[in-house]
């Protein structure tokens, strides 16, 4: 160790030093800061008034303080099906039930910190301090020993009654029902899976933590969480056996924030319905997760992250299963409250190394009306990975599928992995595919934001390439792209434009529009075949008739985009053979079009065997004219 | 746009400080991730107070006294959410060419204090705070700050001089 911390100004630099792996920070950090703050001021407003309330019904009707805290220890269902908007209700029901099961345990709830609305929407989390009713007893509440017991209620999960017990990482069944002892986890990370939590510090498992898990299938999970606080520093400070932390206990105490605690092994979860959206590709704002993951036709196996369907952002989370690995995939949909702050600079950010523009601001046609969409590639200082994001902005709404490069298992452990992450015409199509909630209706219908660094005068046309402003290639990127999506056979239409001809040299004019839906690549020059004829083909530079001189082999095709390219012949000076008036095209490396007319070629005869009359030449490709019209 | 009615200059003055409060929290955890809870528990008291905040004499040093006790609870939690982002989570991997030993010696030792001592290096020597403006931000006196601040010097000293001996190349 070199640092010589025996003079202070040392120290500081020192600190600062550890700061070189500082990530970058989110670039909605601060909305979602406002966000956060708004949500937890309505709640202190509302328990405000709740208090208020409450204080007023006992001075009027003078209900005896002890009815109202009456326990419910057994209640039939679950306590906490309110919304975030309600959770301060729903700490106080959560306390008022674990408050006596905790007594008949023999702990005595000795503090109560703030309840808190967990990551600012998700759910209800009540801290308790508890304490040995014992030590309390004889010694008071001041400076007991106490732990802290975490309850935290959230909304929007299916899955069956349980609790996860814990396990040694290499043998954790996620449907396991035997609580084991509790010093099992002592040093292995992500001991438990769970769809709602996992767990972050292995230190804290020196402590004796562990997490109780129920959810209801009314769509709400409890999760208790009980630690020795950390602050301990050795065990001989600590309060001793939990017994709360032993299966008996801790079903006791589970059972009395809800339904009686079952064993009955977890059933296999029945896939949920998938939505039905309405004629305009709306879909009830309940059903919307169910909507995105129907979307991935491979499965989202496992769910990190769930959406809470009364955020005005949704968010789903989870893990595209693939082989023996799976990718993280993340969605979500917003209102237009964060669109602005996505839309406030193109795709990447000005100079920005680690983002890459796959398919820059374009504009297509949805079943939902017009949408902006865009594909970039963010590269993260660990080289190992990158993440593509597809973005569809309708109206003031904003839809955003994310794919991660890495593997990621079960239980929230990346793996490095050499693969990139979806490739950008699926993470496209899925993003396209993603319903918006009904909800989100009225934003969906408001005018459309030019996103900008789309040049003007664009609107409606078939590309919004920050650099060119058409509907031509070729930035790199675009290249890149257009080669990662090669237009299918469906996917364009081949047209005959016509001929033309000078000084005895014939061009021929042939056009691919596209009929679809997505951006699509034309790879490597048309081939053409004139049935009957024996001509040999040679490769032209540059476009022909296009004003670039540069070939263009890679063309990215917008969707109602129209592209071109030229074939020349001369003409046959010495004789002619056999005509024909139909040609056969092919376009990346598969024939798109048969016996197509046309003007007709000739073969020609009686000249030299390099007679360039019987030479096909195919140039690159150009912009049409006419093809920057929509569909 | 819709959007919720903001305090004036909240967004300002949390786009200013927002990347500072960050690394003081990262210095304090020892985890960017829990870093971002950190800090956007301080913000989101700070917002719910910001109207009273805001006309504080010294704005920083209430979000600084939030953001301890938010570090100091965060402690207290043995388990951390996931929360919704916009941004996948990330994590680091060790660069094994990377001579970065001086900074996970550093690391160990900053981890081996105990929070308030921890919390008392990091806001006098990072943050450059005074031992009376450490007391507000801890909410304690200063006789607490100075020998929290001595004990927790000593303890570095202690842990890096361990690791020194144990590194073949200084020992040599």
């Amino acid at each position: 160790m070199s640092i010589d911390i025996h003079e202070e100004p040392w120290l500081r630099n020192a600190l600062g030093s550890l700061l070189v792996d500082e990530p970058p920070m989110s670039p909605v950090a601060v909305v979602d800061d406002v966000r956060r703050g708004e949500t937890a001021r309505i709640v202190v407003r509302r328990r405000r008034t709740a208090a208020l309330a409450v204080a007023a019904v006992l001075a009027l009707v003078a209900v005896p303080a002890g009815y109202l805290l009456r326990a419910e220890p057994h209640a039939a269902t679950p306590p906490a099906s309110s919304t975030s908007a309600t959770s301060g209700d729903t700490a106080e029901v959560l306390r008022q039930r674990a408050t006596p099961a905790l007594a008949t345990l023999g702990w005595t709830v000795v503090g109560q910190r703030e309840p808190a609305i967990n990551g600012g929407t998700v759910g209800t989390e009540l801290d308790l301090d508890v304490a040995r009713t014992t030590d309390v007893a004889s010694a008071g509440t001041d400076g007991v020993k106490t732990t802290s017991v975490q309850i935290l209620s959230y909304q929007s999960l299916t899955g069956p009654g349980r609790y996860l017990a814990l396990c040694t990482a290499s043998s954790c069944p996620s449907s396991a029902l035997v609580l084991p002892s509790t010093t099992s986890c002592q040093g292995q990370p992500n001991c438990y899976t769970d769809e709602g939590a996992y767990l972050d510090s292995v230190d804290l498992t020196r402590y004796g933590s562990l997490v109780l898990d129920r959810s209801y299938e009314s769509g709400v999970l409890i999760e208790v969480l009980v630690g020795r606080d950390p602050s301990f520093p050795a065990p001989a400070k600590t309060v001793g056996p939990i017994s709360f932390l032993t299966p008996t206990g801790a079903r006791s105490l589970l059972g009395a924030l809800g339904n009686p605690y079952t064993d009955a092994p977890v059933p296999s979860q029945s896939p949920r319905p998938i939505p039905s959206p309405t004629s305009d590709g709306f879909v009830p704002v309940a059903d919307w997760e169910a909507g995105v993951l129907a979307a991935f036709s491979g499965g989202i196996t496992t769910v990190f992250q769930h959406a809470d369907v009364t955020a005005a952002k949704l968010v789903v989370s989870g893990r595209e299963a693939q082989g023996d690995g799976g990718r993280l995939v993340q969605t979500s949909v917003d209102d237009g409250s964060a669109a602005a702050a996505q839309l406030a600079s193109p795709p990447c950010g000005i100079d920005d190394p680690t983002c890459r523009v796959l398919l820059p601001w374009g504009r297509v046609t949805t079943s939902q009306g017009p949408a902006w969409i865009s594909v970039v590639d963010v590269s993260f200082t660990d080289p190992t990975h990158s993440t593509r994001v597809a973005s569809v902005v309708r109206g003031d709404t904003l839809v955003m599928v994310t794919s991660d490069s890495r593997e990621v298992s079960t239980d929230f452990v990346y793996g490095a992995s050499g693969a990139p992450g979806l490739s950008p015409d699926i993470i496209l199509e899925r993003a396209l595919a993603i319903p918006l909630p009904e909800s989100m209706r009225a934003a969906a219908g408001r005018p459309m934001a030019m996103p900008p660094g789309v040049a003007s005068g664009t609107g409606g046309s078939a590309s919004a390439s920050t650099t060119q402003g058409t509907g031509g290639p070729q930035t790199a990127h675009d290249r890149a792209f257009a080669e990662s999506v090669p237009c299918a056979r469906d996917q364009v239409n081949v047209t005959y434009g016509g001929a033309d001809g000078a000084t005895g040299l014939s061009i021929y004019t042939f056009s691919v529009h596209s009929v679809s839906q997505k951006p699509c690549g034309l790879v490597g020059r048309a081939t053409i075949t004139i049935p009957g004829l024996a001509l040999r083909h040679a490769a032209g530079s540059g476009s022909f008739a296009g004003p670039d001189p540069a070939v263009v082999t890679v063309f990215l095709l917008q969707p109602g985009a129209t592209a071109e390219f030229s074939a020349t012949k001369w003409r046959c000076d010495y004789g002619t053979g056999v005509r024909a008036s139909t040609f056969d095209i092919r376009i990346n490396s598969a024939t798109v079009r048969t016996s197509l007319p046309f003007d007709g070629m000739t073969q020609c005869t009686g000249g030299p065997a390099a007679d360039p009359g019987n030479v096909l030449t195919v140039y690159g490709w150009r912009e049409a004219p006419q093809g920057l019209v929509w569909g | 746009m819709s959007g919720v009615a903001v305090p004036p200059d909240f967004e300002s003055y949390v786009a200013a400080r927002r990347p500072q409060l960050r690394r003081t929290a990262y210095l304090l955890c020892g985890d960017w991730d829990k870093a971002e809870d950190v800090v956007q528990d301080a913000l989101t008291r700070l917002y719910v107070h910001w109207r009273r905040a805001s006309h504080a004499d010294n704005i920083d040093a209430y979000v600084r006294r939030s953001l301890v006790n938010a570090y100091l609870s965060e402690g207290r939690r043995p388990w951390r959410r996931e929360r919704a982002t916009d941004v996948l989570p990330e994590k680091g991997y060790a660069d094994p060419t990377d001579s970065s030993g001086d900074r996970d010696d550093l690391r160990r030792a900053l981890a081996s204090l105990g929070a308030s001592q921890r919390a008392v290096v990091v806001l006098r020597y990072w943050d450059d705070l005074s031992v009376e403006q450490t007391a507000d931000a801890l909410g304690c006196s200063t006789g607490n700050v100075k020998s929290q601040s001595a004990r927790g010097l000593a303890r570095l000293r202690e842990a890096l001089a361990a690791s020194d001996s144990a590194d073949p190349e200084v020992a040599r």
